[in-house]
């Protein structure tokens, strides 16, 4: 682990991601820095309000490490060139596709829609449409389950939000 | 170990585990090139969440990500002047160019995103 500059740090990141263009990842760890060669003080009331460094590291999973120390006066700065070399080095991502998006939304309405609307068991009981009838309720249980099945997950979603904060 | 799907609870939840943990929490991002895939993780040795995505559309709310996380990193007070700092960086002029505003649309990505629910839906 070679600890650099931040505009230096920027480079050789710049050159990993083209290396990595054909095959191979990259892999980049953001963590606060809490020692300064000390120990670290893992928990100490008294520093609540104080500001530290941040340390972001780039591997490609082989020998090639680096890392570097952002202090808090330098993250603006840092960030802009950081962001900016991200979203131009991500390049191989799908672009947005407003075909596929609208007719996902439009399959996500139309489901919904069906589950709304009561399905109805009118087919006659015995005689030639008996299988009609059959289809029906098979139908409507399902329903009803899809039903019980989204509310359960709506209940959970709600109280792990009240949980979290 | 839980991927999580959408991305606004991941963003909410990552920063909750940060916020719980900021000694130990570390965030990580991996980026697979040949398939475009991008997956971001934040664990606490306890509790991890990860998110991946291989669509371009994430691009700016993850730009906006980053920069929160590491705020709460340095342990800085979110300051409504570090925004148009950050706009204001002479930078790449070609990557800002092709993305004119993620500085501020990605800085209130969060709330941005937040506020046009409601609106979409009535």
């Amino acid at each position: 682990m070679q600890l650099v500059d931040n505009d230096t740090f920027l480079e050789r990141l710049t050159a990993l991601f083209n290396s990595s263009q054909d095959s191979g990842s990259i892999w980049l760890t953001h963590k606060r820095l809490t020692h300064d060669g000390d120990d670290a003080h893992m928990s100490s009331a008294d520093d609540e309000g104080k500001e530290y460094p941040c340390l972001v590291r780039v591997t490609d999973g082989g020998e090639t490490k680096y890392s570097t120390k952002v202090e808090p006066e330098q993250l603006a700065r840092f960030h802009a060139a950081y962001g900016a070399l991200l979203k131009s080095s991500m390049t191989t991502l799908r672009k947005r596709d407003k075909k596929r998006e609208k007719q996902k939304a439009e399959e996500l309405a139309r489901r919904k829609r069906r589950l709304a609307e009561e399905v109805v068991v009118d087919g006659p009981k015995r005689g030639a449409g008996r299988r009609k009838r059959q289809r029906q309720t098979k139908a409507a249980l399902k329903q009803l389950e899809a039903r019980k099945r989204i509310q359960e997950r709506e209940e959970t979603r709600s109280r792990t939000k009240e949980g979290s904060p | 170990m839980v991927y999580i799907s959408s991305w606004q609870e991941f963003q909410e939840a990552a920063e909750a585990l940060y916020e719980k943990a900021p000694t130990r929490a570390r965030y990580c991002v991996k980026w697979r090139a040949s398939e475009g895939k991008l997956v971001l993780k934040i664990t606490d040795n306890t509790t991890c969440i990860k998110f991946k995505t291989y669509s371009s559309i994430y691009l700016n709310r993850f730009e906006a990500l980053n920069l929160s996380l590491m705020q709460k990193m340095q342990n800085q007070r979110p300051k409504p002047a570090s925004a148009p700092d950050v706009k204001s960086e002479p930078v790449d002029a070609a990557a800002r160019e092709a993305t004119p505003t993620p500085g501020t649309s990605g800085v209130a990505g969060g709330a941005g995103v937040k506020k046009k629910k409601p609106k979409k839906k009535k």
